[in-house]
């Protein structure tokens, strides 16, 4: 039972009271005039107005002065200070010594048929409406701030943190992103030392949380699958080895044998270390994995290059074969002289043959610490964590991967391949509605047609359709193939999103453009982690659905967040500028406002 | 061509004439050697005081809206009036008191019929004084300065018939009275507050401008004469300090106050005071100056005083009574007084100028926004009781001041 204007108005009256009142508003702007108080920017006020039907409207500060009251002219006063020797500034009733506070309205409640719904700030409150401020501490304010809010703040979602009113979070008004955000698009934004690790922590955690609130019957949603990057290896442990809190490994541990089993195995961690505790696995990729697409995401390539890279990997050479997924062991093996009597190759010049080899070389052994060669003539099997690891997060799964002894460019590569995977899957899995077309599909998908001597991704097709067609990757419910609307919201976390998302970089395509645009609809979603805006390509940019901006470096990137932003930050810019560690400004296209959040200490949270 | 003024030759020898008539009246002699001799002896200079024992110091002020609203033939008026109190401190100069629970506010509806105007007079008289209309008449003293005055006697409810009531339309008279009613209302709460002032000041004069009149009186002569009566009773020393003195070569007391403080021409001389002559008690009078206006006024003793050189000369008025007991024999009390005073003028919001009379304007001042919601208010209530909206109008626009 919602409560009504009026026990949500006694409820205000019942703490502070009237805090101030309103002076002037115009559609940018109102200016409040209220008692010589402790307030700061970002400060939230409720005005309760009764024009018309009964609505609250929250109002957020933007800026504040000390005014004394009626006082004409402070140059005057400060004159007369300087120049009049033995003055003195009396000291009046505290009701004289007043502030006044200017800032937006974020938007009104309005009662609507027995409940609260929030609207876009298209009104303005009466003239001299009572003002009252939102003290986070107090749990009646809590109680209205959550009712009002309601539609805002989510339920039954993914918690990111407390509703900031000024500078405390208020306990109790949750803000969480729906499940779905994570097929949305997500940008996580934030200079070094702003509290990303924390904040990422506090999400994952959710997510496993609602996971196993999914699994038990408790929420009715999808359950969510997120590849989380962790360039820091924090997020397994966070601060254990220090004798602090333990991370995600922490919560694990704790799950039961059944919880286990369907929240956490395979694996939730991955590392190119060796190692043995349950759930961790050892991380390696074959070369059976890459494609001459994924090199372009992470390597600098010319159009030949590229253009000799797909040629030979999916044309036939001499015996009418194509290369298909045994294309680089083939390619380092090919000499001057065999290049010259191969079709794929007897026309390109020599040194976009050696070019691309040359981009190749950090896949040899030696040169980098997961990819395992990949040629079965010579015995070298397909061995990869991929088929496992897409099993995984087709089944709801947190991923950790610990890359921090790996280069920036394994770890692209890492991510490259992993969504291009899933996005290969998730678009064959919609292109058909019987078992038997399924295979096909993501044979053909993967470029894998043995029938006519086309090889494609051979290995990972073979491994993929086992998993399938024992159940592992559930994509067959009976005789029926199951809709993507049944299977988990997929998050793929692109760290140090510039490297990759550059405008330069994805000049040639990109899995994540094609993802950024089309994912939505395959439930499949990126986020994309970065300490500044402006670096990304616009259209990526363009395609967030949420933000989560954090403390940013500079004016120039505070400016670019604001423009990109899905929520108007009108009046946001200043709280950008002040903004302390672990607080951050959420904006997405499926909220109306704009809402300042506190993650809480990880560290410090059950 | 709308504004323009014709000059015409006729208007310019028009212009020639009234220069010519006023600079004749300017150079008119106003003082004799003797009367500038007695005037610079009585020249006091007080010291610049920056310290005080402890005391409390209240200001009052009104405002409002006068008229705020017609409807028909009926005037709407917004009366208001407010004081402060402040007590010396060694940290802050002054420190505020809580006083008065809210401003002396008054809604007071005039119709232009008489009897029913005369009810709503009485009715506001008794709401802004905060006692019934006969009590204060009874218990001022206005009846006695009347009688010494010569304009006779009456009972109270003589004068009460006989108290002047404008007419509704009157709206410069009618606000003058309800400004001043509303004034010295908040003045006598503030009197028989728990504070104990040494000093009440307001800003205005101590003018009774009917008491030498056989019939007539003004309802706010007798609250002002109520007020000193209840100073004196409870100690609290009523005082009224005003820009507007009503005299004129002001330019030459000056000059005369630099010569008898040795001040250098072109510098203002500052803390000094000068008791006007009072025919009872002085053997020397400034009718030069003053002519036939009543100064001091009956019952008060009046003072021009300069507290600083960046305010003006004022005129700075006391019930003849608590001076005859305090200071008419005590020079030394009287210099303390405006040490007093001088002390208090120092906030740096109103430098020269005692500032709990300056805090008091500010708290009762109403701006034009407010007057607006006050207006609207008014409006909505009628309003909800069925009057028709249309027939309000805004009297300053009804009356072509905007």
């Amino acid at each position: 039972m919602n409560p009504t204007f009026s026990q949500l108005l006694e409820l205000l009256q019942q703490s502070e009271g009237r805090f101030g009142v309103l002076a002037e508003s115009n559609t940018q702007q109102l200016t409040v005039i209220a008692r010589n108080t402790d307030v700061s920017v970002g400060d939230l006020f409720l005005l309760p107005c009764k024009r018309g039907p009964e609505r609250f409207y929250i109002f957020r500060t933007t800026e504040y002065a000390n005014v004394l009251n009626r006082s004409i002219d402070l140059g005057d006063v400060a004159r007369n200070k300087l120049t009049m020797p033995n003055s003195y500034l009396s000291k009046d009733l505290e009701e004289e010594n007043l502030i006044q506070l200017k800032g937006i309205v974020l938007g009104y409640s309005e009662w609507e048929t027995e409940c609260w719904t929030f609207h876009r700030p298209r009104r303005l409150p009466e003239h001299l409406t009572d003002v009252y401020h939102v003290d986070g501490s107090d749990p009646n304010i809590a109680e209205v701030i959550r009712t009002l809010l309601a539609g805002q703040l989510g339920q039954d979602g993914l918690f990111l943190g407390n509703l900031l009113a000024g500078e405390n979070a208020m306990p109790g008004v949750e803000v969480q992103l729906p499940a779905f955000a994570l097929s949305h698009h997500i940008g996580l934004f934030g200079r070094t030392g702003c509290g990303k690790s924390n904040q990422m922590m506090v999400f994952l955690k959710s997510i496993l949380e609602h996971n196993r609130l999914v699994s038990e019957g408790k929420r009715n949603d999808q359950s969510c699958s997120i590849l989380a990057i962790d360039p820091h290896d924090e997020f397994q442990t966070w601060h254990a080895r220090s004798g602090g809190k333990d991370g995600i490994r922490g919560i694990i541990k704790d799950y039961d044998p059944d919880q286990t089993e369907k929240l956490v195995e395979p694996f939730y961690y991955l590392t190119s270390r060796k190692v043995s505790d349950p759930g961790e696995q050892e991380m390696f990729l074959s070369w059976a994995d890459v494609t001459p697409q994924d090199l372009v995401s992470v390597v600098e390539m010319t159009d030949q290059q590229l253009q000799f890279a797909h040629r030979f990997f999916s044309q036939p050479d001499n015996s009418a074969q194509s290369a298909g997924d045994r294309w680089i062991s083939n390619l380092f093996d090919l000499s001057r002289e065999a290049a010259e009597n191969d079709p794929r190759s007897a026309d390109v010049h020599p040194g976009t043959v050696d070019g691309v080899k040359r981009r190749l070389s950090f896949l040899q052994t030696g040169n980098n610490r997961i990819f395992r060669r990949y040629n079965p003539d010579i015995g070298q099997n397909y061995e990869s964590i991929l088929p496992d690891l897409i099993m995984s997060l087709e089944r709801g799964r947190l991923v950790i991967v610990d890359t921090t002894l790996i280069s920036e460019i394994e770890q692209f590569m890492l991510t490259t391949i992993t969504a291009r995977v899933l996005f290969t899957l998730r678009k064959a899995l919609r292109s058909t509605d019987t078992p038997q077309r399924l295979e096909q599909e993501i044979r053909s998908a993967l470029a894998n047609d043995p029938q006519n001597g086309i090889r494609g991704m051979e290995a990972l097709a073979d491994q993929l359709i086992e998993r399938i067609e024992d159940g592992r990757i559930p994509y067959l419910k009976g005789d029926n193939v199951c809709s993507t609307e049944d299977l988990p919201y997929i998050n793929v976390v692109i760290e140090e999103a510039p490297s990759v998302l550059n405008p330069e970089r994805i000049r040639f395509g990109s899995v994540f453009r094609d993802i950024s645009r089309q994912g939505r609809k395959f439930g499949i979603g990126l986020t994309l982690v970065s300490q500044q805006v402006t670096a990304i390509d616009q259209g990526i940019l363009t395609q967030l659905n949420t933000e989560i901006t954090m403390a940013l470096g500079n004016e120039e990137e505070r400016r670019a967040a604001v423009r990109n932003a899905s929520t108007d930050l009108t009046g946001f810019e200043r709280e950008l500028q002040v903004m302390g560690k672990g607080q951050a400004l959420i904006t997405a296209s499926y909220k109306d406002v704009p809402l300042p959040v506190l993650a809480p200490d990880f560290d410090k949270i059950d | 061509m709308p504004g323009h003024i014709p000059i015409s030759g006729l208007f310019n020898q028009k212009l020639a004439d009234l220069a010519q008539e006023m600079v004749s009246w300017e150079i008119k002699p106003r003082l004799d050697e003797e009367t500038e001799n007695n005037i610079r002896n009585n020249i006091v200079e007080f010291s610049h005081t920056t310290s005080a024992e402890n005391f409390c110091m209240a200001g009052v002020d009104g405002s409002g809206d006068y008229p705020s609203l017609s409807y028909a033939d009926s005037f709407v008026y917004v009366a208001t009036a407010s004081g402060t109190v402040y007590r010396t401190d060694n940290l802050h100069g002054l420190v505020e008191l809580e006083c008065l629970s809210g401003p002396n506010l008054e809604l007071i509806w005039l119709p232009e019929g008489s009897k029913k105007a005369t009810d709503q007079w009485l009715k506001a008289f008794e709401s802004l004084s905060g006692i019934p209309v006969n009590q204060v008449i009874e218990e001022s003293d206005y009846r006695q300065l009347r009688s010494l005055a010569g304009g006779g006697s009456m009972t109270v409810d003589e004068i009460i018939k006989d108290l002047i009531l404008p007419p509704a339309s009157d709206t410069a008279n009618c606000g003058i009275q309800l400004r001043t009613m509303a004034e010295w209302g908040a003045a006598l709460r503030i009197i028989e507050s728990k504070h104990s002032c040494r000093y009440l000041i307001m800003d205005t004069t101590m003018s009774l401008p009917f008491v030498k009149n056989k019939s007539g009186s003004l309802f706010f002569e007798h609250l002002k004469r109520l007020c000193c009566v209840k100073g004196r009773e409870r100690g609290v020393g009523v005082y009224t300090l005003s820009k507007s003195h009503s005299l004129p070569s002001l330019e030459l007391i000056e000059s005369l106050a630099q010569e008898a403080l040795g001040v250098k021409d072109g510098s203002i001389s500052e803390h000094w005071y000068l008791r006007l002559p009072i025919f009872d008690v002085d053997d020397w009078d400034i009718k030069g100056i003053i002519e036939d206006r009543q100064i001091p006024p009956i019952g008060a003793v009046s003072y021009l005083i300069r507290l600083h050189k960046n305010t003006p000369l004022m005129r700075l008025d006391v019930d003849r009574e608590w001076w005859e007991e305090r200071y008419k024999n005590d020079p030394i009390a009287e210099r303390k007084m405006f040490e007093d005073i001088d002390y208090c003028g120092h906030d740096q919001r109103a430098y020269g100028y005692p500032f709990p009379v300056k805090a008091g304007h500010d708290r009762t001042r109403i701006s034009r926004a407010e007057r607006l919601v006050i207006k609207n208010q008014i409006i909505d209530a009628a309003v909800a009781q069925g009057m028709k909206r249309s027939l309000f109008k805004d009297a300053s626009t009804a009356t072509g001041h905007v």
